[in-house]
């Protein structure tokens, strides 16, 4: 009789079993990995860098990274946090250079004088339309997304692991390469400015949803 | 107890809050900071309504096909083989 050999999923139940066959050799156990954990990163790639494009190159290079350094991941480790963790490091570098190459085509340098980033939310355009207008869901999720974009890479790294990531204050530090203090201060700032930028369209909804008038 | 900060109120509404009784015993008599953490909450939850796009079915294995021919060989060591 012919015995029927399980398949690489069913043998591989755990993710360090996959990586410890990664770690011998076996590519097939790290594929196993990469479509286990492919679309969580996905969802932090895209909220961290607003655009499908961008979030699945991050994706790609987030796993190819993680392949390479897999030797230095820790046994007891959550190798989805691990992951995870390199993505939000490689978005925020591809956000900073980013934003660097725009400033630098197009406008002067943007930077305080202490050399930290410059505060975007000052540059946000005249003639925003009407909060009557805003009222509308479809407009708000697009000023919640242009808000989410004046975010310095830093700001936005910050809320997107602690607000949608649930990461600790630890892992944010570690991720924007700051102490655990300045990592609170930045998730702070990052509400603060969200609040700045949206609550008046945000409140404007609340009312008209009480009063029976949303549209 | 004065008003908490706003840095205060959102590292409370975050579960972060250093002095966590301190400040939910003030709210629980002050309409205004009341308001302001509902304003706080309020926007959170907006920003939650922002929709991921789908990558699609099979999106794990299209990852794999895309990275697989760029990963780097894996070298064997000799102790890989005296494992059972």
């Amino acid at each position: 009789m012919k015995r029927m050999r399980p398949s690489v999923e069913t043998s591989i139940e755990s993710d360090a079993i996959a990586v410890e066959h990664t770690l011998a050799g076996d590519r097939d156990a790290f594929r196993v990995l990469v479509e286990r954990h492919s679309r969580n990163v996905y969802r932090l790639a895209y909220r961290m860098t607003g655009n499908q494009h961008d979030a699945e190159e991050v994706v790609q290079e987030a796993f190819l990274r993680a392949y390479q350094k897999l030797s230095q991941f820790a046994a007891r480790a959550n190798f989805g946090t691990w992951v995870y963790r390199i993505a939000a490091n490689y978005s925020i570098d591809r956000m900073r250079q980013k934003k660097s190459e725009d400033s630098n085509r197009a406008l002067p340098p943007r930077e305080t004088e202490d050399g930290t980033e410059m505060d975007l939310m000052s540059t946000v355009p005249d003639g925003a339309p009407s909060p009557e207008r805003l009222a509308q869901s479809g407009q708000l999720a697009t000023h919640m997304r242009r808000a989410l974009s004046q975010l310095t890479p830093a700001e936005r790294t910050a809320f997107v692991m602690r607000h949608w990531g649930g990461s600790g204050i630890e892992e944010i530090a570690d991720a924007l390469k700051s102490s655990t203090s300045a990592a609170k201060n930045t998730v702070f700032r990052s509400v603060q400015k969200l609040r700045k930028a949206l609550e008046p369209f945000v409140e404007r909804r609340g009312q008209a949803r009480a009063m029976g008038t949303e549209l | 107890m004065k008003h908490p900060k706003e840095e205060e109120l959102i590292a409370y509404q975050d579960g972060e809050a250093t002095g966590r009784e301190t400040i939910a015993t003030h709210l629980g008599d002050c309409p205004e900071c009341q308001a302001e953490l509902a304003r706080i909450d309020a926007l959170l939850a907006a920003l939650n309504t922002i929709p991921v796009p789908e990558p699609g079915e099979g999106y794990g294995q299209r990852v794999w096909q895309q990275i697989s021919p760029r990963l780097p060989q894996r070298r064997s060591h000799w102790w890989d083989f005296t494992l059972p």
